[in-house]
């Protein structure tokens, strides 16, 4: 055999043999990965068998809450339990916040229609009072360590109560964290114990990535026992901070979606024309219109040096005061928001809270775009080819 | 680790809520003792033969009691725009309806029937209940026993470990005592996100029933009402489709050849050669640039003109009378979907030029 063709077999079999540890990897994490699920889900079924009651004993108490608002449909949790010896309907703020309709229904599938709404002062949750006679699960503050707890709720927002198992991680003064797989529309679903009693309300997941790269998640479950609580009237409330809410969590999704294009390609259109800011979507327009007359000079033809290190200049200079602009959006939106959130006084601390979050990731948004912009100084859209 | 993705990192790794959602394990394998086959119950599985445009297809269905009187029951989206229906057991037996009753707020319809007995509906479906899907034995695409445990319990619908597919949609979901719990539906691929990794929802595929809980039925003049609004629900679909073709080719490439396997639309098709024409003499001729795009853009301007069209049509259809709010949400939600496609279109033409 020719020396070449010996080289070929090396280098195919080098391809070859590593693509076969590639391959070998993935499968072996792929076969890790199913083996760690199974390995949960049955110490889930060890767990789900000590409990002497069913999902089928407290389906009555578990609701679907569904909304409707600007943004389309969503759906999330609740449930029916007893405090102060009154049974109200229980779910997260963040659930309803926002939403021009909203709907409960019970697993069981009968209609809950509460009488009014009490927000928690501090913590993400709301309590809706329901009629005096209605049946009610009952809630403790008795939670100790590795206790089994069950999360009955709309897992995913399927529109059906799902139900997870898993134990106290670790205990807070006003929130557990818990090992139940919940996810997103589990918000609102209650924790139960041994003895079907309420000891938390599930919220929220956290998660990062550790030095292994492998995700750390957690899951937290807020206590309903030591809160106080104040009655609104939920429209007006709604009306005023529940659209901004929603508003303002859009506008910054939006911004983070922009930002993900725009890093790809300098000279992206950006699709945020008919987006519900008004300062966001007049953005838009005008930097798709640069971007536009920039690809239009793709048809001039020839030119020389000159002018084509006067081209790319213009498109720099155009380029970054579209991000000056983009930035001071965000700034701007962040210091009005921080001025509302500071005089306001009616609002929940959850609101105060998530404003104060949403003006904080709005300044380094801000931020970022201001560096992402200077970046671009030394950007050339156009090159003569070699 | 780049700045950027730093940067998304902290604006995500702030405690992140459980924001609501915008839509287990399986355990599809035959229960030890479920206590009856298919045979046992053939009788009252249904086949509707449903012709749009000369062709025909077969769907599932099923017979079962309801307020005493035996009704045939299917999803409502088979039937929209049918020019011809029909109607068999398993056996062959030609089943004749006498009208037309539709659901308001779910994909269900049900014909009534004039003689014979059928399946009884579950009172009250539990978590962990064993059923079983009795799928389309005619199509060798799907299985037609299908046996898995209610995993989900809504008031609405119910989530079922059984892995049905599409083609089994509108077969009866019955428990170990022979009653409906529900209808097969639809399946819902979960998305992915970090929150699910290691979790029974990550890469899964839930499937859903229609349960018969307080199910509001509407008669209907079938042929008026298909006329109506089920020819404009069937043709916006396909034009749907045919637009979903159209940008995924795009999305190749602009001077990509666009292909469809059928269109009944005359103007769409007509579209069709027009645009591939001027992608041919682009590439045949090499063609001035700026004549190519101006046609290139007013071609594309024309399909989206054809989608706004159709939405507006479909806009109209949602103000008039006699319309169930299943099939209101659905033309809304069509019209919304061209008005969306008519945008990229216009907005895709325009970068092209």
């Amino acid at each position: 055999m020719p020396p070449s063709s010996s080289l070929f077999r090396l280098l195919l079999s080098l391809i070859v043999s590593s693509s076969v540890v590639m391959a070998e990897t993935d499968s072996e994490k792929e076969a890790a990965e199913k083996a760690a699920l199974e390995k949960r889900l049955e110490e889930e079924k060890e767990i789900k068998a000590q409990f002497e009651y069913s999902f089928n004993d407290v389906s009555d108490y578990l609701v679907i809450v569904s909304c409707t608002g600007e943004r389309g449909r969503s759906s999330g949790s609740g449930f029916i339990a007893k405090l102060d010896g009154k049974p109200y309907l229980f779910t997260n703020q963040h659930v309803i916040m926002g939403a021009d309709k909203i709907s409960f229904k019970t697993a069981s599938g009968k209609t809950v229609r509460p009488r009014g709404v009490e927000l928690a002062s501090t913590l993400d949750i709301a309590r809706l009072p329901l009629a005096p006679e209605a049946p009610a699960l009952e809630i403790s503050d008795r939670i100790s360590k590795d206790i089994p707890i069950a999360v009955f709720g709309n897992s995913e927002g399927g529109g059906v109560a799902t139900e997870l198992y898993g134990k106290v991680n670790s205990i807070g003064s006003d929130r557990i964290e818990v090992s139940a797989d919940f996810v997103s529309g589990n918000s609102g679903s209650p924790t139960l114990n041994l003895d079907k009693e309420v000891i938390g309300i599930a919220s929220y997941v956290r998660w990062k990535t550790n030095k292994k790269d492998e995700t750390v998640t957690r899951r937290f479950c807020y206590r309903l026992t030591e809160e106080q609580w104040g009655a609104v009237n939920w429209k007006k409330y709604n009306d005023k901070y529940g659209k901004q809410y929603r508003e303002t969590e859009s506008m910054i999704d939006s911004i983070i979606d922009i930002i993900g294009t725009w890093y790809v390609k300098p000279s992206s259109r950006i699709d945020a024309e008919s987006h519900p800011v008004p300062g966001l979507r007049s953005w838009s327009k005008d930097h798709n219109k640069m971007v536009n007359k920039i690809e239009n000079m793709l048809d001039q033809g020839s030119c020389t040096q000159d002018e084509l290190d006067r081209i790319n200049r213009k498109i720099r200079t155009d380029l970054m005061s579209s991000a000056a602009e983009l930035s001071s959006i965000c700034s701007d939106r962040a210091r009005s928001l921080r001025m509302m959130n500071d005089k306001q006084k009616g609002m929940s601390g959850f609101l105060h809270s998530e404003f104060e979050s949403f003006c904080d990731r709005l300044d380094s948004v801000a931020k970022y775009i201001e560096i992402y912009g200077h970046s671009l100084e030394n950007y050339n859209y156009f090159h003569f080819k070699d | 680790m780049n700045r950027y993705s730093r940067l998304m990192l902290n604006i995500l790794c702030t405690a992140t809520l459980l924001f609501p959602v915008y839509g287990t394990h399986a355990e599809d394998t035959a229960p030890p003792a479920f206590p009856y086959t298919l045979e046992s119950i053939q009788d009252n599985l249904a086949f509707i033969h449903v012709t749009v445009n000369g062709k025909t297809d077969k769907h599932c269905g099923f017979i079962a009691e309801m307020d005493g009187s035996p009704y045939l029951i299917t999803s409502q989206h088979f039937i929209l725009g049918a020019t011809r229906l029909r109607f068999t057991s398993p056996g062959g037996r030609i089943l004749k309806p006498r009208s037309v009753e539709l659901s308001a707020a779910h994909d269900l319809v049900r014909f009534a029937l004039t003689e014979g007995s059928g399946f009884v509906l579950a009172n009250s479906p539990e978590m962990g209940e064993e059923i079983a899907v009795f799928g389309n034995p005619d199509l060798e695409t799907s299985e037609s026993e299908i046996f898995g445990k209610i995993n989900g319990l809504g008031a609405e619908v119910i989530e079922v470990s059984a892995e049905f597919d599409e083609a089994d949609s509108g077969s009866p979901v019955l428990n170990s005592r022979k009653e409906v719990v529900g209808i097969a539906s639809y399946a819902r691929e979960s998305r992915n996100h970090i929150m699910k990794k290691g979790t029974r929802f990550e890469n899964r595929t839930r499937q859903f029933c229609l349960r018969f809980n307080r199910i509001q039925w509407k008669p209907v003049n079938w042929k008026k009402f298909n006329a109506h609004f089920g020819n404009a629900y069937y043709e916006s679909q396909i034009l749907l489709d045919d637009v979903i073709t159209v940008l995924n080719s795009w999305s190749d490439g602009p001077l990509e050849t666009v292909y469809f396997e059928q269109q009944p639309n005359k103007t769409l098709a007509g579209w069709l050669d027009a645009h591939n024409r001027i992608v041919a003499e682009s590439v045949d001729t090499g063609k001035g640039r700026r004549e190519f795009y101006a046609n290139y853009s007013e071609s594309a301007e024309k399909l989206a003109s054809l989608c706004s069209i159709q939405a507006r049509k479909l806009r109209l259809l949602t103000e008039q009378r006699g319309l169930t709010p299943y099939i209101e949400n659905e033309l809304a939600m069509q019209a919304a979907s061209l008005e969306m496609a008519a945008d990229v279109i216009t907005r895709y033409g325009i970068s092209t030029y």
